[in-house]
């Protein structure tokens, strides 16, 4: 029964939660962080929203901020912000007129989240069992065939490979769609493009590890009492070999997720990065903070998640 | 009748030959010993027939029958399932992630948990140990979990590689008697060791190596007892007993340090509580104790090397800080020798910035010359010669690194060295020697030593007073002769049985 | 590892010495040839939609990203070894504190937070080495304390507390040259993630600003061109891809060599 098996190593008062609480304790602090310096950042940038070509007059300016709420004191306008998020409203857009923030952010996570989840299967599932293979016969052609793959696929820029992707088989050969989100191959592109480098590292995170795993004294014992080189390397091996691979993980969402917004331009698919970027460069304040916080909220969840399952794939961690 | 027998046996590893014409023969429900020092060979006789060490194998081996030299991976691995192996160090040897129940039913090939509990039981462990991660057993439930696994598949022959000296004396002839019962059901076992009185005690016949040959070979009493080759006979010597005659030491002097009420704390644990000694000029003291008794965590304490939460200590009836820093006059009186010499010397710098060391910080007047000159007296008074001065850790033997950091310790002229398990990490020889070293030391410059060490022939070997620590309290202290001849406590009497 | 360091050395002379010899400069337009071939009279690789020599314009652009990503990764070198020493050496709860602050930075979203530094702030060159250092300190903090930490017990360094070595002395002798080893290696793989990071700000227009050029900004004209004239993509993409992958190999070569 696992909660005996909870029990007998001591976890009855769940150790799990602890790390839960502690994570969180770091977590939520960093999330204010973050809402409080993209505010002043953005209060403090010089110019105004709603200059477009040329500076407003100092009427219609005072009349629009008085209109937005921009004219109240710093600490007025950060306390309304932060009611109004906990109830998940982050205004409305300055620049898309019609829309709220959470209404695009609405449209547009679906489709960022997808790529980057999508890319972090791929880039997991590729490099693990690249590295496994390769682990099969150390120093042997396909170990070192995949080793320098990996190592090149580490340095190919997601804005190097997309538009080479859309060269190659979108203009040359035509076999995939290279624009929008029209049909289910559309995804193909955007996510190797995304999530290649990602593969690489993994591949070598994981290759790695074998191999130090392997020359533990507990793969010796293993392989001592005479089991078959697969189970030795898939039961015995891997499991700690994949302990960097996960820590990886964490952070490789967040650098998944900054991707995205390179590879949402290139592919033009309608994702929460593109709007970003416009935000950033038309200074929509509500749009860019929201967008930032949201992503700090996901990385510090998949930091959370990459956390528990450390803990499950080295029980020392437990205690 | 013969389960085992090597003939011939020869090892070669690139141009090196590791092992030449080894033989020697396993009895059913006998126990056959392979011993000699460090990088005898001994680990590569038991390992290298069944494919699991590295080079080319000559000559035979055959196991009830079947001749295991020259046949490949595959067919060597059902064979090796057929062997039970038991190796040095627990902790790294069992799989951290799987659970010791889990690893028990994939060496048995059975799932039943009443079988695996019958196994765990065979070899003392509670059934609730199956579900546990190896972490969380100790020392000699780890060895324990690993002979349920090793035996569990009935293997014909056990082979154990330095079953135990990873663990605690107390433990060792334990885990001898678990291995001799598996004999009584006429199972074979080829155990190597250095620790000859354990040999001594549970093993039929004696097989001593040297350099990759089989320089001794007999019945262990006949080998033990009158060995005919001078390496034996010096193993046997270094091999601390004892009922060796007690030495000649030197008289001690005046009250030179007095420790009271030292305590301790690392978070929550105790580790030292209420511990009060001294030392006189000239006076050994041994400070003995199971590990994780708190022996080194008291001297370093009293050194100012780690932390100490309360207590006084006075030198000569003067007060040092206990918490706050040691000033250089301090340090001078009192240096400090350390258990693993690799680890004692910056990998970066030279014997000679090394030994110079303490007289840059603690003896600021002195001209680089000087320096070199008192370096240089160290280093002679070690027996190590000039040569040695550019060299770097990584040219130099575990017993030339100890010497260096003796050097280092006596190069400020200290009156009271500080000897924390300064033998321990050396082979057996070589301890033998650093341990001769320390006395003529001990003579010459009346020095006074506080040796923390589990090893009581060490004690027995340099110190006048012994002080017995359990659970960072000392509960006993005496002279050592008549502490060892009639332990009070029973942490005493619990080392004194198992030494 | 050595065919790294050579096609390495080769990229890095060829940066700085080629130049001079090449008929056009990165910034010169060559009204008559615009968009054309390799092999093009004076232009060996060809022109770009202006009509800038390719192979000028791609030699520029590696010199200034390779200058950028050396001295950002410098910076984060130096923040990061001082950041790390102390907290590795002081224990307790000043590493406790110190680290907790380098884990809730890493957590950051710190692309975007450059990004809106980059556009409230304006352009400067100041502005993409602080923000790319800012990034790349964390690792060589963890790194470094990692280090200290591992060294800070081992009797050695105990041995020189009591030979009466102050703090000072035991950092700058036993501490500091036995972890430079390490830190050069985090260093030489550093400067590739750099280079990335520089490439991708300027991609989006983020980085650096004209008349100065780099790798980023070259693959980014390039992909807009990339379907008249695929060169102006290609080659500033091999380049910058070829330096990081030997970047790679020479940082990991010197790691896997301090290992032993």
């Amino acid at each position: 029964m696992p909660c005996d098996k909870l029990r007998a190593n001591g976890l009855a008062d769940g150790r799990v939660i602890a790390i839960l609480l502690r994570r969180l304790a770091t977590a939520l602090p960093t999330l204010f962080a973050v809402i409080l310096l993209s505010f002043l950042l953005m209060r403090a940038a010089p110019g105004s929203p709603f200059d477009s070509e040329r500076p407003l007059d100092a009427a219609t300016r005072a009349a629009m901020d008085k209109a937005y709420g921009l004219d109240r004191p710093l600490i007025v306008q950060l306390g309304r912000y932060l009611g109004h998020v906990l109830q998940g409203d982050f205004g409305p857009s300055l620049v898309y007129k019609d829309f709220t923030v959470s209404g695009l952010v609405a449209q547009g996570l679906p489709v960022s989240l997808t790529l980057g989840g999508l890319a972090l299967v791929f880039a997991a599932v590729l490099g693990i069992a690249g590295g496994i293979i390769g682990a099969l016969r150390p120093g042997g052609w396909l170990d070192r065939w995949i080793a320098i793959k990996s190592a090149v696929a580490v340095a190919l820029p997601s804005f190097v490979t997309g538009p080479l992707l859309v060269l190659i088989f979108g203009l040359w050969l035509s076999w995939l769609p290279v624009s929008g989100l029209d049909s289910a191959a559309s995804w193909i592109l955007p996510v190797i493009a995304l999530g290649t480098p990602a593969a690489g590292a993994v591949a070598r995170l994981t290759r790695a590890g074998l191999a130090e795993a392997m020359a533990q004294d507990h793969v010796r014992t293993a392989r001592a009492r005479g089991f078959s080189p697969l189970t030795v390397l898939l039961r015995h091996a891997l499991p700690p070999a994949l302990i960097p691979v996960v820590s990886y993980l964490g952070p490789a969402a967040a650098g998944l997720l900054t991707g995205a917004v390179v590879i949402e331009t290139v592919f033009g698919l309608p994702g929460l990065g593109r709007y970003f970027v416009q935000g950033a460069l038309n200074r929509d304040y509500p749009l860019v903070l929201g967008v930032v916080i949201l992503y700090a909220g996901l990385i510090l969840f998949f930091n959370l998640i990459a956390d528990l399952l450390y803990g499950l794939l080295d029980p020392r961690v437990r205690g | 009748m013969t389960l085992y027998a090597v003939e011939g046996l020869g090892l070669t590893l690139g141009s090196a030959r590791l092992l030449d014409g080894v033989s020697f023969a396993v009895a059913k429900g006998g126990c056959t010993a392979l011993v000699g020092a460090s990088g005898s060979g001994k680990t590569m006789s038991c390992f290298a027939p069944f494919g699991l060490a590295p080079g080319i194998l000559s000559g035979s081996a055959r196991l009830e029958g079947t001749e295991l030299v020259g046949l490949g991976e595959p067919a060597l691995r059902p064979l090796r399932a057929g062997v039970g192996f038991v190796f040095q160090q627990p902790l790294t040897a069992l799989t951290p992630h799987l659970t010791i129940g889990s690893q028990l039913a994939e060496a048995a090939g059975n799932r039943d948990r009443a079988a695996l509990a019958a196994m765990l039981d065979r070899c003392g462990l509670p059934a609730a140990k199956l579900d546990q991660y190896p972490h969380r057993l100790s020392g000699g439930e780890r060895q324990r979990a690993l002979i349920a696994m090793a035996t569990a598949h009935e293997p014909s022959l056990l082979v154990a590689d330095e079953p135990t000296s990873a663990l605690d004396a107390g433990l060792r002839h334990a885990i001898l008697d678990l291995l001799d019962r598996f004999r009584e059901q006429g199972k074979g076992l080829l155990l190597v060791s250095h620790d000859l009185p354990l040999v001594a005690r549970h093993t039929d016949r004696v097989v001593v190596l040297d350099a990759g040959k089989v320089i001794e070979d007999g019945r262990a009493a006949d080998v033990l007892k009158h060995p005919q080759h001078e390496i034996t006979r010096a193993l046997i010597a270094a091999s601390p007993r004892l009922d060796s005659p007690a030495p000649i030491l030197p008289k001690p002097g005046a009250p030179l340090l007095s420790a009271t009420g030292i305590k301790v704390a690392f978070r929550r644990t105790l580790a030292v509580s209420e511990a009060s000694f001294d030392v006189r000029e000239g006076e050994a003291l041994a400070l003995v104790g199971r590990s994780g008794s708190g022996k080194s965590t008291l001297a370093r304490a009293i050194a100012r090397l780690g932390p100490c939460d309360t207590g006084s200590v006075t030198w000569r009836g003067q007060p040092m800080p206990v918490r706050a820093r040691m000033k250089p006059e301090h340090r001078r009186r009192l240096q400090p020798v350390f258990q693993d010499p690799a680890a004692s010397l910056d990998p970066h710098w030279t014997v000679a910035q090394s030994v110079e060391e303490p007289l840059r910080h603690l003896f600021p007047d002195l001209t680089p010359e000087a320096r070199a000159e008192r370096a240089a007296a160290a280093l002679d008074e070690v027996e190590l010669g000039t040569a040695f001065a550019q060299r770097r850790p990584s040219e130099l033997s575990g017993g030339q690194a100890q010497r260096v950091a003796i050097a280092r310790a006596l190069v400020a002229d200290p009156e009271l060295i500080l000897l924390d398990e300064a033998t321990s990490a050396l082979d057996v020889l070589v301890a033998g020697r650093i341990l001769d070293l320390l006395a003529k030391l001990q003579q010459g410059r009346r020095l006074a030593i506080l040796a923390i060490t589990h090893d009581l022939a060490v004690a027995r070997a340099l110190c006048h007073r012994i002080a017995v620590m359990d659970a960072g309290r000392i509960v006993e202290t005496g002279d050592t002769a008549a502490c060892l001849a009639a332990p009070q406590s029973q942490a005493l009497r619990d080392l004194v049985r198992a030494g | 590892m050595k065919m790294a360091a050579v096609l390495l050395a080769a990229i890095v002379v060829a940066a700085l010495l080629l130049p001079p010899l090449l008929p056009w400069g990165y910034a010169a337009i060559d009204w008559d040839a615009v968009r054309t071939p390799a092999f093009s009279p004076g232009h060996v690789l060809g022109t770009d939609s202006v009509g800038r020599d390719l192979l000028a314009r791609t030699l520029a652009g590696t010199r200034v990203t390779l200058a950028v990503a050396t001295a950002a990764a410098l910076v984060a070198l130096v923040i990061g070894t001082a950041w790390g020493a102390t907290a590795g050496w002081f224990g307790g709860r000043i590493d406790e504190f110190m680290m907790r602050i380098v884990d809730a930075l890493y957590a950051l979203p710190f692309m975007f937070v450059v990004i809106v530094l980059m556009v409230v702030f304006g352009r400067s060159v100041l502005l993409v080495f602080l923000g790319i250092g800012a990034v790349e300190w964390l690792t060589m903090a963890r790194v470094v304390r990692g280090q200290v930490l591992a060294l800070r017990n081992r009797p050695f360094i105990l041995a020189s507390e009591a030979a009466g070595a102050p703090a000072r002395a035991i950092l700058t002798g036993h501490i500091l040259p036995n972890i430079a080893s390490v830190a050069v290696a985090y260093l030489m793989l550093t400067v590739p993630q750099v280079v990335m990071v520089e490439s991708f700000l300027s991609f989006l227009g983020l980085g650096v600003q004209e008349p100065l050029t780099s790798l980023g900004i070259l693959v980014h004209d390039g992909a807009d061109d990339m379907d008249i004239a695929p060169l102006t993509l290609i080659v500033p993409g091999f380049v910058l891809v070829a330096t990081v992958v030997c970047l790679n190999r020479l940082g990991e070569g010197q790691r896997s060599r301090m290992a032993r």
